[in-house]
């Protein structure tokens, strides 16, 4: 297997995910799924290889939806996806003709109604129709279709979709399913909609997964199946793979970046090799891993107030830790934060903030409710960058 | 070639265009016009990385991974060309190509929606492959409206290439994403995620907004490859595989030769590792303009300028003028400065300023809160220098003779010339009784040659009759005849070869070749062979000294001492490897040692002149002026036209403060020099700056200095006879002789006496442009102390005081 950071994987090259998309399958059994996690981190492939390999009685179908701008675009999508599954030959856009021809009344509304009908329509012909299959929908990026069409049709239409979705799924609970994934979190998008006073819980019927980088067994087999792709010269394989998944704690993105960069230099697969090769990456400039992406989003993430600036010095105090497996009490972090001067408000605050930072991946808490950084390599970027 | 022709880069095509008579042409502008077997047979420096390219591809054509790849750098880096050849190997490449089909991008064509890109990629795929693909399907699909467009040719592609992989080129990748907009590219990455059928391999100048923010729908989305500037090794290699593909023989030896290699230094220290100034230059180089290196320099300036004039089109009138100033500037220059010229305010340049650095046109220097800012390619000035006063043109002629490699001080001998002498005995005894009847003519004519002295006609003949007998001993013998009488190692080496792949056991092959490559500079490839020899015959002296020659050369000094050592084991009274020996203690500064060494190979052969100078030099660095230039009096009488001991007792007899016989010294190794010779000239300079004890002393003996100089420089005789301009290497000694002051005991005005005395000589003769500039600022350096001195200065001159300073800039670099 070839290093191929950022590509198409062949669905057959994607290693270390399969009891995931067992565990996927079993769960679309009883309910649909809302996939969260950090772009990048291979969700998209896990989607790809369950599309290659479904499981006995699921017809799947992929869509991306970050260029959809409207509802009405969305449900000519959905709509198509759902004939070609029944075989007919009934196209959307005749469908919305007819709609309109018949319309008496503004476009906006026309619109409007026209995209719930044709949802609805689409859904109601999977619900009539007894095949042996069900559909599942694999549907990726719909955060930023959510916001495409926030920004489009407003705040209204798009809480609408997802409650007529929301709707949809549990009217028909027995036809279909479907996956939302996203790189960003969905979450972001509810709270733009509560704040512009539309409150709803439209995927409080979805099972939340999130996907974590590999296992490091898994990590392991991928580097060794990526360093004999590649014919690096290395002095010990085992001891290369274990190398390329430990620093950069198991992503496969970037271990197939490491292995692409080594190649490209024509270096050594040794651990020193990497770890300077991952060190430059770390300090370059040019900042080619684009984590920069975790400071500069703070202010988009996390705009009420000094929120922002409040995360940041969260980060600097989780950074700081004696090791990247060292975790702190919510106490501790508070009274680090005194400490330094640094006004965290209230406990609730801080609380609040925290649950946000870990759905955005950027801490993780373990069983006794402490808090570190997820992923020490963004924690070593963190320290370098902040010059901690 | 007129301006007219020449002022645009159209017109530079439709130039190149008409001269494309054969298949030779390389194509500077377009390289993927250039036949592609050229293109592979000239290819340098990437192949591991087009081989890994390759490789992508051929994963991407054989299973359902699709890798896309960017490879980026600024013009003129070679993308075009790296393409043009990955496309000729994937089309070459049975387990590739039939199961992929390309379209390539036309790169000047503007795309601004994602139906357009399609549209582009069926026509090409209906051009390249007119079979699978037509042409009146498509004309009959633009009759719809262009959603209907999109979605039919989508659905096409798909379909089409449920088993097959389609790789697209884009070339300016950025361009074309920019003119896709926002949603442009959020439908090309839907429509590649959900159906990967698609490879995308493009190009780019810099990495760009689009691929490297995380919000950004490309983000991550390629590997990005830098494509990085040629290394002076690549430079090398690539004007050697033109110089090849032309039949250039001559010059193809030159650029093996060390002054071959100095004279594409000088070229890479200006024009750094861009592809492209090396293709144009390959077009103006022969043999000869490349020693002289100017003219064909100027030639491509010429060729070039039209191609600068027209990147500056480009740009906004603000930023042409800001450019243009930069031009035909001497140095850098602070907003500040650059706003008073252009009589704008500074806010208003400071923008334009960072724009130009944002596009790769500038580069910034800062020192405290200045910036200072200079054009990020120095041949970038040719669009707008006064060509009579180009700045380049004296930088070249300069560096020309800065890279010259430093013959003067110690002379090292090689383990070659008496040991072969057995095997031309032995090659002449087997040709007595071989059996064609053309050996014994051509053994006979070597005879005559080697009776008449006519050595340089050996080489020739025995090669001839190598190519008849094809005996080890016949090749061996030519090798060694190129090597010694052609002084044309890289033939010698050919012929060592042949000479080895019929006996790999030939221990003196191998150490002639390893001397060889020594004289070619390749002195890793020569400490291999030096140990193939030694394996074969541990024993061998001469290798060890060759060998030590190697490692003295790439400064692993330690390891050449013990070298030496060891063939003085074997054989003590190995004259040469004594002298070695003795010039590598008194390179590391252990003088006394070192004339140990020279006195035991001096009492071996009291008449080897390179020992009797290399003891004067280190007599010399010792302060035993007298007994120096009683060594270098020996090596003269021994050897009258040996230049070398002239100017080094030169600087002896300053030290004793005889004067004049140390200018005499000069004038007559000017007049003996050889080819090459023209004075090792910077002790001179730091001898007459630190013994003369007034202002006028200091300004008399500096102009006594460069009227000699001078007055060979407008000799007849000797401007005719010496390879370089005595100017010109007097002023590259000045710049070199910064390195000698001991500045920490010097006051700041007697360092500033150094620059008026140089300076009320000098300041009128052209040739001292470059070095005066570079000595005064060189002054200042060593004065202060503080590199803030130097920032007016362009990069390349910079970077010749960082080498003779050893110094280190603390530059940011905006790009």
């Amino acid at each position: 297997m070839k290093a191929n950071p950022g590509g198409n994987l062949d669905p057959d090259h994607v290693v270390g995910r399969d009891r995931l998309i067992d565990q996927i399958w079993d769960l679309l059994e009883s309910q649909s799924i809302l996939i969260n996690a950090e772009r990048r981190i291979g969700k998209t492939q896990v989607l790809r290889k369950m599309l290659k390999d479904p499981c006995d009685g699921w017809i799947p179908v992929f869509r991306d939806f970050e260029d959809i701008y409207s509802a009405q675009e969305f449900a000519e999508h959905v709509y198509d996806d759902v004939q070609e599954f029944l075989g007919t030959q009934t196209r959307a856009k005749n469908f919305i003709q007819r709609l309109l021809e018949k319309s008496e009344t503004d476009y906006v509304n026309i619109s409007e109604r026209a995209w719930k009908e044709l949802l609805t329509s689409a859904i109601e012909d999977l619900a009539k129709t007894k095949t042996p299959s069900r559909l599942v929908f694999f549907w990726d990026e719909i955060p930023y279709m959510l916001e495409n069409i926030r920004q489009a049709n407003g705040n209204r239409v798009a809480a609408q979709v997802l409650d007529t979705l929301r709707s949809l799924r549990i009217e028909n609970d027995e036809r279909f399913r479907v996956i939302f994934t996203g790189s960003i979190g969905l979450h972001h998008i509810l709270s733009k909609l509560t704040e512009a006073g539309i409150p709803s819980s439209p995927v409080n019927d979805m099972f939340k997964i999130t996907v974590t980088p590999l296992a490091p067994t898994d990590a392991h087999a991928l580097a060794v199946a990526l360093l004999e792709g590649e014919a690096l010269e290395f002095n010990d394989l085992e001891t290369a793979a274990q190398a390329i998944a430990e620093e950069v704690d198991c992503f496969p993105f970037y271990m197939h970046h490491i292995v692409a960069g080594l190649k490209l230099e024509e270096r050594q697969a040794t651990r020193t090799e990497i770890q300077d090769f991952i060190s430059r990456q770390l300090v370059d400039a040019a900042d080619p891993w684009e984590l920069a992406h975790y400071r500069k989003r703070l202010p988009t993430y996390y705009p009420e107030g000094n929120d922002a600036q409040t995360v940041t010095a969260i980060l600097d105090v989780l950074a700081m830790t004696e090791d990247a497996d060292t975790s702190l009490a919510v106490n501790e972090i508070m009274n680090n934060m005194h400490g330094r001067n640094i006004d965290v408000g209230d406990r609730d605050n801080l609380l609040r903030l925290l649950r946000l930072m870990d759905a955005d991946h950027y801490v993780s808490r373990d069983i006794n409710g402490k808090y570190r950084f997820r992923f020490s390599l963004i924690r070593r970027w963190w320290m370098l960058d902040r010059g901690l | 070639m007129s301006e007219i022709q020449h002022n645009t880069t159209e017109n530079s095509v439709q130039t190149e265009a008409l001269k494309f008579t054969d298949e030779n042409f390389i194509w500077r502008f377009s390289p993927s016009q250039t036949n592609p077997e050229l293109l592979e047979a000239i290819f340098v420096g990437r192949e591991n990385l087009l081989q890994n390219v390759v490789e992508k591809m051929a994963e991407s054509a054989n299973t359902a991974s699709k890798h896309h790849v960017l490879l980026y750098g600024p013009r003129g880096i070679g993308k075009t060309h790296f393409i043009s050849l990955l496309k000729h190997r994937i089309v070459n490449n049975p387990n590739i190509n039939p199961k992929v089909r390309i379209a390539w991008l036309n790169e000047d064509e503007t795309t601004v929606s994602l139906v357009q890109l399609l549209v582009r990629i069926y026509r090409s795929l209906c051009e390249a492959y007119p079979d699978d693909y037509s042409q009146e399907w498509l004309n009959d699909v633009l009759d719809q409206t262009p959603v209907e467009i999109e979605g039919m040719l989508k659905r096409r592609l798909v379909d089409r290439f449920q088993n097959q992989t389609l790789i697209v080129f884009v070339e300016n990748l950025n361009l074309l994403l920019e003119n896709l907009g926002s949603n442009g590219q959020k439908g090309l990455r839907s429509l590649l995620q959900e159906h990967p059928f698609a490879c995308l391999v493009a190009t780019s100048q810099q990495l760009f907004r689009a691929v490297t923010d995380r919000d950004e729908p490309f983000f991550g989305f390629f590997h990005n490859i830098q494509l990085k500037p040629l290394s002076l090794e690549d430079a090398c290699q690539l004007l050697l595989n033109i110089a090849r593909s032309k039949g250039q023989h001559d010059l193809e030896v030159f650029l093996q030769s060390p002054d071959g290699r100095s004279r594409v230094r000088a070229i890479h220290h200006l024009a750094g590792g861009n592809h492209r100034i090396y293709i144009v230059l390959s077009g103006f180089i022969t043999r000869e303009s490349l020693d002289h290196l100017v003219v064909p320099f100027q030639k491509m300036a010429d060729d070039l300028t039209p191609y600068y004039q027209e990147r500056l089109r480009w740009i906004s009138p603000q930023q042409r003028q800001i450019v243009e100033l930069l031009c035909r500037e001497r140095g850098t220059m602070t907003p500040k400065a650059i706003a008073r010229r252009l009589l704008a305010s500074e806010n208003t340049i400071s923008s334009q300023i960072r724009k130009l650095v944002e596009i790769g046109y500038l580069n910034v220097t800062r020192q405290g809160r200045e910036a200072f800012y200079e054009l990020s390619e120095p041949l970038m000035r040719l669009a707008y220098e006064v060509k009579q006063q180009s700045l380049l043109v004296m930088l070249i002629d300069f560096l020309r003779i800065w890279y010259q490699l430093d013959k003067m001080k110690s002379l090292s001998k090689d383990g070659l010339s008496k040991s072969t002498r057995q095997y031309i005995d032995a090659a002449i005894e087997r040709s007595q009784t071989h059996p064609d009847p053309r050996i014994e003519i051509l053994q006979t004519e070597i005879e005559k040659a080697i009776a008449n002295r006519r050595r340089h006609e050996l080489a020739r003949m025995w090669h001839e009759k190598a190519t008849v007998t094809d005996t080890e001993l016949d090749w061996f013998v030519a090798g060694y005849c190129y090597h010694e009488f052609d002084k044309n190692s890289s033939t010698a080496i050919v012929c060592y070869d042949k000479a080895l792949a019929i006996e790999p056991k030939f221990a003196y092959a191998w150490n002639n070749k390893g001397n060889s490559l020594n004289k070619l500079n390749r002195y890793e490839e020569a400490i291999t062979c030096l140990d193939q020899a030694l394996s074969i015959e541990p024993k061998f002296a001469y290798a060890w000294n060759n060998k030590g020659n190697s490692l003295n050369s790439l400064n692993r000094d330690e390891e050449a001492s013990v070298c030496y050592d060891k063939a003085l084991a074997i054989e003590p009274e190995y004259a040469y490897a004594w002298n070695n020996k003795g010039g590598l203690l008194s390179k590391i500064g252990r003088y006394e040692e070192a004339i140990v060494c020279l006195d035991k190979a001096l009492a071996i052969d009291p008449e080897d002149s390179y020992a009797w100078n290399n003891k004067g030099y280190s007599l010399n660095s010792l302060g035993r002026y007298e007994e120096a230039v009683t060594c270098y009096d020996k090596a003269l009488a021994i050897e009258p036209t040996l230049p070398s001991p002239r100017f080094n007792q030169s600087v002896a007899l300053f030290a004793l403060s005889r004067w004049d016989e140390g200018f005499e010294s000069i004038q007559v190794g000017l007049i003996v020099s050889d080819l090459e010779m023209l004075g090792n000239v910077e002790p001179m300079f730091a001898v007459i700056f630190h013994l003369s004890g007034n202002d006028s002393q200091l300004q008399a003996r500096v102009s006594q200095l460069v009227d000699i100089y001078e007055e060979a420089a407008t000799s007849d005789e000797l401007s005719n006879k010496l390879k370089e301009d005595p100017l010109v290497a007097l002023g590259e000694g000045l710049v070199k002789s910064l390195g000698e002051i001991k500045a920490d005991r010097l006051s700041s005005a007697v360092l500033n006496s150094y620059v008026t005395a140089v300076e009320q000589r000098v300041a009128r003769i052209p040739q001292f442009e470059v070095p005066l500039r570079l000595f005064r600022y060189g002054i200042r350096y060593l004065i202060s102390r503080k590199t803030a001195e130097l920032v007016e200065l362009i990069e390349p001159e910079r970077e010749i005081l960082r080498q003779v300073l050893n110094i280190h800039f603390s530059e940011v670099n905006l790009n």
